[in-house]
Order: structure tokens, then sequence, then C-alpha cells
């Protein structure tokens, strides 16, 4: 478990990294902000999954992750919004944003998937 | 319309704290999301595989870089990738059970950028005939 835990760890870190490197490096920054929503996370949990369970966990993970994503898109709207419209900081929006994501996440969940 | 491009001297110019800030973060949610799936199954678990790790470390960092209006468009432009990976995450609910892991996370991937380009594309391209339709009133 532990192991697991730090594969996990080094290889999302790194992921998240390189996608966020990436998206640094691009211009304009709309395009850019594409690579803050890539699936570091996903290919590295995926990943795990395939190996040390079995595609049936996978299809799970896929399932909710569906769920997730939508959640993801309302954080990214509301930062935006937030940031570009009412002028607030981003650690501000981000935070705001942090909050709503775990509500429209396990609503969804609660709603669509339970 | 400003076209793609690369700078690749960018990211020499960044701290190294700041790299090590996404990657301490990008690792605490993917360890994170493997204990969460462990404690509840992957039906909870798979919602933080859509968390958002990069877009909470990258804000921060391109407001002192370049202003709010690039972190603004910067989070726009992650809202168009989430409705990419909506794709990523349909297609590994397909294929997972029908095929290997490769197969179902290389295809994902391969549908992820194209469509979160593609989206990107035709958003940007409806909102320039729009503006160019604004500024010429009558035709």
């Amino acid at each position: 478990m532990l192991i697991t835990l730090l594969i996990r760890f080094l290889l999302g870190g790194l992921l998240v990294s390189l996608f966020a490197i990436l998206g640094d490096m691009l211009r304009p920054k709309s395009f850019a902000g594409i690579f803050g929503a890539a699936p570091s996370v996903g290919l590295v949990s995926l990943g795990l999954a395939f190996a040390t369970k079995s595609g049936a966990d996978a299809a799970l993970d896929g399932r909710s992750m569906l769920v997730g994503a939508v959640a993801l898109c309302t954080y990214c709207l509301l930062a935006s919004y937030l940031i570009w419209r009412r002028r607030w900081g981003a650690l501000a929006a981000s935070g705001t944003g942090l909050a709503v994501w775990p509500a429209v996440a396990f609503g969804l969940w609660a709603l669509a998937l339970r | 319309m400003k076209n793609i491009a690369l700078d690749i001297g960018k990211v020499r110019r960044l701290s190294w704290k700041a790299h090590l800030v996404r990657f301490t973060l990008g690792g605490l949610v993917t360890a994170g999301a493997g204990l969460i799936g462990a404690a509840y199954g992957p039906a909870v678990g798979g919602l933080f595989l859509a968390f958002p790790s990069i877009s909470t470390a990258s804000l921060s960092l391109i407001q002192r870089q370049a202003g709010k209006n690039a972190a603004g468009v910067d989070a726009w432009g992650a809202a168009i990738g989430s409705l990419g990976l909506l794709g990523f995450a349909a297609v590994d609910w397909v294929l997972a059970p029908l095929t290997s892991g490769w197969v179902t996370l290389l295809t994902a991937s391969a549908v992820w950028l194209p469509l979160s380009f593609g989206l990107w594309l035709a958003i940007r391209t409806t909102r320039r005939h729009l503006n160019r339709r604004q500024r010429k009133p009558g035709r």
C-alpha cells in the first residue's frame, strides 16, 4: 500500500508538473489553459487500476470521472468569472472554486450514479 | 487572432519553488485519490480523477507573472479542457472492460486533446465571428 502511494505521489506529481509546464510554454493563454484540465491524475490512477485491479474497476473510475469532469468545468468557469469579471485574486477564486467542486461532484454523483 | 505558439524559454524563467509546489500538489492529489478509492471504492474515488490539481497550482502563479486577465483566460481554457476530459472519461468507461489498459488509456488520451482543441477552436472562431458582426451592424 505504501509503495503504491509513493508511486502515485511521484508519478502524479511528475505528470501534473509536465502538463503545467507545457501550459506555461504555450500561447495564447486560453489554449494553454486546456492543459490545466489534462488527465494527469486520471492517467496515473487508471494505469494503476489496470495494473493492480481490473478493467471493471477502471471503468467504474471512468464513469465517476465523468461527473468529476463536470464539477471541474464548473470550478474553472467560476474561477474564470471571479478573476476575469469580478477581479478577485486567483487564490480567493481558486479557494471558492475548491469549495464548489465537491458540492457539484458529490451532488451529481448522488443524483446520477449512486 | 493570436496563433498558437510555444515559448520554450519560459520554463527556465520559472522558479524551482513553483515547480516544487506543483509537483507536491499534484502528487498529493493523486495519492489522495488513491486513498479515497481504496476506502470508498472506485465509484467515489473516480470523482477525484478530475480534481482541479493543475489549475489550483497554476492560477496564482499565472496571476503573479502575467496579471489577472491572463489567469482568468487560463481558467477559461481549463473549462474547455475539462469538456475534453469528459471524452477521456467516457472512452475509459466504455473501453476499460473490453481491452487492455494501454489501449484504453492511449485511446482516451487521443480523444482528450483533439476534442479539447476542437472545442477551443470552435468557440474561438464563433466569438470572432460574433465580434465582427457586432462591429458591423446592419450587414
